[in-house]
């Protein structure tokens, strides 16, 4: 056998044993993967309830339990990592509706960053998925075994590694409606940072609200319902609007303005992880439900003030 | 398509398997390379290939051309230049020089507001422009001989491996190569894969690591920290932009010898450089001799005194400023390169400092101070933010403010593994270590199969090779 050949097999050999090796030990893992992906993008024209925002929202919203106050609905959380209010992902979440229904509703979940250019422009997970579908969708959605066992590691593994006496929960379960239920001890070094570096880029953009604004406003207008909401946990955001002279009582009477529904939400009701920054899995269920009952009351409010 | 992507791996798989189809037949071999390359160049943006395509016959009629009507030359030679640069100037240039005039004109109290053309870039136009001038300016100086087949010249211009990113290379090179059947030999395919692992550890393991602290830096995340907290940072875009680029260099240099072509060198150890002029010659060594040979020396380059040799080097590093980006950073970042180059010509100040005791650690040390500002200028978003940075790293006030707080784990472990690295290499150039040659080899089979998982599962989130948008 040639130099090369036996070196494109050892490499071959050496990663599935890699590869092995780590679905076997959860101290290589870390993070343990549940479930697949799904492609949110076969979502179109089918929905008539989309959660948006960040991972905050990913994480942190269950459609399923939503639904189950709100009554029924074809819903899906639409939400990505680091995913703010840029004009492809308002044009992808416009796509998602079915205008035939006649109840037609659309929750953001608004928080800081996802009012900044850098979210809503530059980078974020479905810009990713956007501009490179090809390659995420075939491997997270079409060949989901085949993503889990090539997925790149935690560089915390090696640290982790040095301590063996520490404890680990971390997992994340990947649902058909988009949700993705998480916990993890340890948190991620870059979430625990102090708020006031974590939120460093977090300057909000006015084109952002403008152009976010306008297409709130062209919603209503269509006679869909947008409701708003700061998703919890909010700590580090504050900091953030604090820090960049970002007004939310001003952006919350613009949105309203706009044809919204403005949501509050008590911070301290649910538990977090990350330093503050996603809610844990059994949280993300308390709060969901909230988040559905209040949808209920304010629709219900609406009907009763004859709007 | 990226080189560092699913859909390459799967285009690079059917090619290598169907590329001893063509072993035989010259037609049908430049023809199956024009066409994979056209594919590679059209997974971007199809409609682009008909630009690709134009560049191509425009450079090759006019190199006939000038065959045929030696007379012309002259005028062939500038209508070739007109129409190359006019649409390198229209796609790349247009905005940032109508932006300018009107600033100028605002300055000078006319107002004007000019419409944005927004015309999105090419992918490679600049590496793609620069190969078409070659082949032209090769052929009105006698050192090149047309070919008759545009098949043949057209699988020279899109070869895909240096398509996108270059390294630029010259049509004597490469046409002869073309010309030529059978597949590669073994010591080819060997040297190939160990330059493709060699490139995708770099690019996905360091470069991409390295990226978000870069990014972080650049994009106003990082904190403000005191002098060696923005040594450290500025560090790593020094160190992603050699690993990015010369880590697109290998695998295409790779991929050439897989398919039994030779690609030459492009980076040599640039860091090591003593002077400035090592550097260049280290440095993407394809775009520094295009410019000596295209640009410096037809403008005189050294020859005609002192004075006119500066002015020529100028031109030459404004030029290859502006070719990198349309943008005051980079046109500045030319201009410091020039300015050191100029210093260095006037005082040959490096061979001073190495009479001294230790002088050649300070000479690196100095070496790199200068390159690493260049750095800070070339990947700022404005010159404010470079100003800002670079007035940072020379703040001796509070040198240790948040050195602990660095903010990328990763980052810290590349750069650190990076000095090591050279330490030993160092140590062992000395010969203080004493390997025999199948000792080398076993070692080196070891590290290259390391370096393949690594790039799998230690890869750092993927994005583009830095390169693309030149």
């Amino acid at each position: 056998m040639t130099k090369t050949n036996k070196l494109l097999l050892v490499s071959t050999c050496l990663i599935l044993a890699f590869g092995i090796a780590r679905h076997q030990s959860r101290r290589l893992q870390l993070l343990v993967s549940y479930g697949t992906k799904p492609d949110k993008r076969e979502w179109r024209g089918r929905l008539n309830l989309v959660f948006a925002g960040n991972s905050k929202v990913e994480r942190g919203v269950s459609p399923a339990a939503v639904v189950s106050v709100l009554g029924p609905a074809r819903a899906g959380n639409f939400a990505y990592s680091a995913c703010g209010f840029g004009s492809n992902y308002l044009a992808e979440i416009s796509r998602l509706l079915d205008m035939n229904q006649q109840e037609k509703i659309i929750v953001l979940g608004i928080s800081v960053s996802t009012l900044s250019e850098r979210n809503a422009n530059l980078d974020n997970e479905f810009l990713r998925m956007y501009r490179n579908p090809y390659q995420v969708e075939l491997l997270e959605s079409r060949l989901p075994r085949v993503y889990d066992f090539l997925k790149p590691m935690d560089w915390g593994v090696f640290g982790y590694l040095l301590k063996p006496s520490k404890k680990y929960t971390s997992f994340e379960i990947r649902h058909a409606d988009g949700w993705e239920a998480s916990w993890r001890i340890p948190e991620l070094r870059i979430q625990v940072q102090k708020p006031r570096e974590r939120v460093g880029y977090a300057r909000v953009s006015d084109k952002v609200i403008q152009k976010l604004l306008q297409q709130v406003n062209m919603w209503t207008s269509q006679g869909v319902e947008v409701f708003g909401f700061d998703a919890p946990p909010q700590t580090m955001e504050r900091v953030g609007s604090k820090s960049y002279g970002f007004d939310p009582d001003g952006f919350i009477q613009d949105f309203q303005k706009a044809g919204a529904v403005w949501l509050k939400f008590e911070d301290s009701k649910y538990h977090s992880y990350d330093g503050g920054a996603h809610l844990r899995n059994d949280a993300a269920l308390i709060f969901s439900t909230d988040l559905g009952r209040s949808i209920k009351d304010k629709k219900l409010e609406r009907s009763d003030s004859g709007k | 398509m990226l080189f560092n992507s699913l859909p390459f791996l799967i285009f690079a798989a059917i090619f290598f398997l169907l590329w001893p189809c063509f072993r035989k037949s010259l037609h049908a071999r430049w023809g199956f390379l024009s066409l994979a390359s056209l594919l590679f160049y059209a997974w971007w943006d199809w409609r682009f290939i008909f630009l690709l395509i134009g560049s191509g016959l425009v450079a090759f009629y006019i190199g006939r051309a000038m065959a045929k009507m030696p007379g012309r030359r002259k005028s062939l030679l500038l209508l070739a230049l007109i129409l190359h640069l006019g649409l390198l100037l229209l796609f790349k240039y247009a905005d940032f020089f109508t932006e300018n005039v009107r600033v100028f004109l605002s300055a000078l109290g006319v107002s004007w507001q000019p419409n944005r053309l927004a015309l999105p870039l090419p992918l490679g136009i600049s590496f793609i422009t620069f190969e078409c001038l070659s082949y032209v300016i090769d052929i009105y100086r006698g050192k090149l001989v047309p070919t008759s087949r545009f098949l043949h010249f057209f699988s020279f211009l899109s070869l895909f491996p240096h398509l996108i990113a270059g390294p630029i290379i010259r049509p004597a090179d490469l046409l002869p190569q073309l010309e030529k059947t059978g597949l590669a030999t073994e010591e080819q395919k060997w040297r190939g894969l160990r330059l493709m692992i060699l490139g995708f550890f770099k690019k996905m393991v360091l470069a991409d690591n390295l990226a978000p602290l870069v990014n972080a830096a650049f994009q106003g995340d990082t904190p403000d920290g005191g002098m060696l907290f923005w040594w450290l940072v500025t560090t790593s875009p020094a160190f992603q932009i050699y690993f990015d680029f010369s880590g697109y260099t290998d695998i295409a240099r790779g991929l050439a010898n897989w398919m039994g072509f030779e690609f030459p060198l492009n980076f040599d150890q640039p860091y090591r450089a003593k002077t400035f002029r090592d550097f260049w010659g280290r440095w993407h060594i394809s775009l520094s001799t295009w410019f000596r040979d295209y640009v410096y020396i037809p403008l005189g380059g050294s020859k005609r005194g002192t004075v006119a040799g500066i002015f020529a080097l100028w031109i030459t590093f404004l030029l290859s400023g502006a070719w990198h980006g349309a943008g005051w950073t980079f046109i500045l970042w030319g201009a410091l390169h020039a300015f050191y180059l100029t210093v260095e010509r006037a005082t040959s100040w490096q061979k001073h400092l190495l009479k001294i005791p230790a002088g050649g650690f300070l000479v690196t040390l100095l070496m790199i101070v200068q390159i690493w500002v260049a750095w800070v200028i070339f990947r700022a978003e404005n010159l404010d933010q470079a100003g800002h940075i670079i007035a940072r790293l020379f703040d001796f006030r509070s040198p240790f403010t948040r050195i602990t707080e660095a903010p990328n784990f990763r980052a810290i472990t590349i750069i650190f593994s990076i000095v090591f690295w050279e330490v030993a290499r160092a140590l062992h150039r000395r010969k203080w270590i004493n390997w025999g040659r199948r000792r080398r080899e076993q070692i080196e089979f070891a590290l290259l199969a390391v370096m393949v998982v690594a790039a799998i599962y230690l890869r750092g989130a993927g994005g583009a090779f830095i390169y693309f948008q030149f």
